[in-house]
């Protein structure tokens, strides 16, 4: 079978501007975005300016950037009471973002690494018993948080790499019967 | 000029619009001089009206108006007449194109791994047709719809028959951005912005610049100027709006366009087509002003948000007639 190959319609503008050949069209081709970037400003992007109708279209998304927002404040306040010897001050600033962890962790739908850093925070702070934590530690679990915060769609393979940050530093980022579980399957 | 016997027939056709309409002549008439109005005061009653609806009447179906900017097109549907039809909302565009494009450091990778990507791609969507192959830029199509390209500091993804939801478009835009961050492994993005381009075709120029002037957005002065008593033909407005971290490029322009198809000698079953375009183009480009990391962009939600954005606000730029 012969294909006939038709050229393109010939589609132009009716403007007929002075030098119109010799001059570079000053509007990009459709497919592209505009092409001036000099003004980029080089800082990283607020998440939650880039999300800014959030409230109104995906609400678990608006909720996260403020739990976290208040999260944060705590796991600060901790620390600087820590740094000050403050040992009561400092558990109990912890125990306020804990409180916080349960309704954050409802925002999971965000995706598989925001869920599964929360949850690991979440086990972590349930294994320590009430006891207090140290200072590397709030200081990990304040990365976790804020790695979360700016980036809340971080894959899970990258969340992993958090989690693992918990328990170098001595946390248990697992549900205590997940041991049980293990020895069990060894046997 | 609007004629009285219009409104009369809206107000006894429609329970809905009777009840706009009862109190738009009860409280606002007089003010306003709605029977001596033009469409502009009509349209501007109308927007302030609604809202006054939300309160008091049916609160649901008229927040869902509100909501998607679909006032004018409601208008217009229910009437079945053409007393709005001059109006500048973005519901009475078609939506030409949209694009999403992505910008990042330059990507050497590139030049190794190009091949495995667009594989990759081939492997989503079959239909992939090469368009050009170089080692710093490679352009596909789709569909005999969608145009693709990879550079080593760029790609985009457009769309050049989109549908009003941009389901499709999102869907496909997610896939094709994670193939190439992924294969490029790209950590963060300098720029991502995303452009669509709506136009309304008007039956001769005339009316096309009426509409493009009729938005206030420019002045045309009376009388004589550069000692020419014209007349204004393919009027154009631009601005950039900006804030910290994102920025919009808004375009508005009157475009003639010639369609010039000649087929061949020997085929006798085609004919020639010339065409001419008399068109308002609304051109808009939303895009960022810094760093996006790759865990920070879910491509999806941002476009939803981005496009909600254009739709709802577009009124403040577009004006009415």
């Amino acid at each position: 079978m012969t294909v006939i190959l038709f050229p393109k319609p010939k589609i132009t503008d009716a403007s007929d501007s002075t030098a119109m050949d010799s001059l570079e069209k000053a509007e990009a081709p459709p497919v592209h975005t505009s092409t001036a970037d000099e003004r980029s400003t080089g800082r990283q992007v607020e998440t939650n300016q880039l999300y800014p109708v959030s409230h109104e279209l995906r609400p678990e998304l608006a909720r996260s950037f403020t739990l976290l927002s208040e999260g944060l404040e705590y796991v600060s306040q901790s620390i600087k009471a820590l740094k000050e010897g403050d040992l009561i001050s400092s558990d109990d600033f912890i125990h306020r973002l804990q409180a916080l962890l349960p309704e954050l962790f409802c925002c999971r739908s965000i995706g598989d690494g925001f869920g599964a850093i929360i949850n690991a925070i979440y086990q972590s702070l349930a294994n320590m018993q009430g006891s207090a934590l140290k200072l590397a530690q709030l200081e990990t679990i304040r990365r976790g948080l804020r790695r979360i915060s700016t980036e809340p769609f971080l894959e899970l393979s990258e969340a992993v790499d958090e989690i693992i940050r918990l328990q170098d530093i001595g946390l248990e980022p697992e549900p205590n019967y997940f041991k049980y579980a293990a020895e069990l399957l060894d046997e | 000029m609007i004629k009285t016997s219009t409104a009369v027939w809206l107000a006894s056709g429609q329970n809905i619009w009777r009840c706009w309409f009862g109190v738009l002549e009860s409280w606002q008439c007089g003010i306003l001089g709605l029977w001596e109005g033009r469409y502009a005061k009509i349209f501007e009653i109308i927007n302030t009206f609604d809202w006054i609806a939300v309160i008091s009447l049916k609160f649901v179906l008229f927040y869902w108006i509100i909501h998607h900017n679909r006032v004018t097109y409601y208008a217009c549907q229910i009437s079945g007449s053409t007393w709005l039809e001059g109006t500048m909302d973005l519901s009475t565009f078609k939506l030409l194109s949209a694009t999403l494009e992505v910008r990042y450091e330059k990507a050497f990778r590139l030049w190794d791994y190009s091949g495995r990507l667009w594989a990759k791609v081939a492997n989503m969507w079959p239909n992939l047709k090469i368009g050009t192959a170089q080692p710093n830029v490679s352009t596909f199509s789709l569909d005999e719809r969608y145009q693709l390209s990879v550079a080593l500091d760029k790609s985009h993804i457009g769309d050049t028959a989109p549908i009003s939801s941009l389901k499709d478009f999102t869907e496909k835009t997610k896939d094709f951005v994670k193939v190439i961050s992924q294969s490029l492994e790209i950590e963060y993005f300098t720029r991502v912005g995303f452009r669509t381009v709506f136009v309304k075709v008007f039956p001769d120029k005339q009316q096309a610049v009426d509409a493009m002037i009729s938005t206030k957005l420019i002045t045309i002065p009376d009388g004589v100027h550069f000692g020419i008593q014209g007349k204004v033909l393919l009027p154009k407005y631009g601005l950039r709006w900006e804030g910290e971290s994102v920025g919009v490029t808004i375009s508005i322009e009157v475009r003639d366009r010639k369609i010039d198809f000649d087929p061949p000698a020997a085929v006798e079953e085609l004919t020639s087509i010339h065409h001419e375009l008399h068109e308002l183009v609304y051109d808009i480009d939303y895009f960022t002003l810094g760093i996006v990391s790759t865990g920070q962009l879910d491509v999806m939600e941002w476009l939803s948000q981005a496009y909600h954005l254009v739709k709802r606000d577009s009124k403040n730029f577009l004006g009415v007639i």
